[in-house]
């Protein structure tokens, strides 16, 4: 299984990078392949391309606010493959959301 | 950035966030032009957006002229004081200060470097119920090589 996601905050800093490590976190204890595309105040880190986001099972957004390209997830989100939730959610129930993630498959 | 003479245990009792960040301000008068004007900086972004963070912890910041070189404070309160915006209280304390003119996003990097850090369980354990300055500086100094890598 295969996961992309992308994290933003309001703020643009503590919740971005503290979603992206809780599910990086996660996935890696259950075993899932994953990348987190984080856009805050750095600017976009670990930029997603097309092909990474077409090959993965589902897609996780994890954002408070609009975010850049939001395009490339079209056909995820037709899917219903795309799962969008705060960035606060992300963090304290990051258990239940690849639990979410991976009753998509 | 990180120094031990600013990792500080308190069982003060203070009826604000401000009084908090006003405190420690003075605390570190050496490490800016004037605690004031550090002081507005801090509270102006509280202002626009409270600082708190999850797990009981709130990172007020402010990146200004009024700093001389980059520090973080830290201060473990016995008592909680109300720092969301939802109410929520906060024990542990980091407070940031970086120049306006420092080259790149270095006040980003340690907010980023310190927020994945406290993601981790085990770290976050470790430093949030360390018992000493020391113990909570080594854990400090392992961050600061990550935001400076």
């Amino acid at each position: 299984m295969k996961i992309v996601a992308v994290s933003a905050c309001t703020a643009g800093i503590a919740h971005t990078y503290m979603a992206q490590e809780a599910i990086e976190q996660e996935c890696k204890k259950r075993g899932i392949e994953c990348k987190v595309e984080t856009q805050g105040g750095m600017g976009i880190d670990n930029e997603l391309d097309q092909e990474e986001i077409d090959t993965a099972d589902v897609a996780i957004f994890a954002v408070a606010v609009g975010i850049e390209m939001e395009e490339r997830f079209d056909e995820k989100r037709e899917a219903g493959k795309l799962i969008e939730v705060d960035p606060s959610y992300a963090i304290k129930n990051v258990v239940e959301l690849i639990d979410r993630a991976e009753a998509l498959l | 950035m990180f120094d031990k003479k600013l990792v500080i245990f308190s069982d003060k009792e203070y009826k604000s966030k401000f009084d908090v960040i006003k405190e420690l301000s003075q605390l570190v008068s050496f490490k800016v032009t004037n605690p004031e004007d550090y002081f507005n900086s801090v509270k102006e972004r509280e202002d626009t957006l409270a600082t708190y963070i999850e797990y009981g912890v709130a990172i007020p910041h402010a990146k200004t002229n009024a700093v001389k070189e980059p520090f973080v404070v830290y201060e473990k309160l016995a008592n909680g004081v109300e720092w969301g915006n939802n109410g929520e209280l906060a024990n542990y304390i980091f407070m940031i200060g970086v120049p306006e003119e420092f080259a790149g996003n270095l006040h980003l990097k340690i907010i980023s470097e310190l927020s994945k850090n406290l993601i981790r369980e085990e770290f976050r354990n470790k430093l949030l119920n360390a018992e000493n300055s020391n113990e909570v500086y080594e854990l400090l100094m392992v961050i600061e090589k990550e935001i400076l890598k």
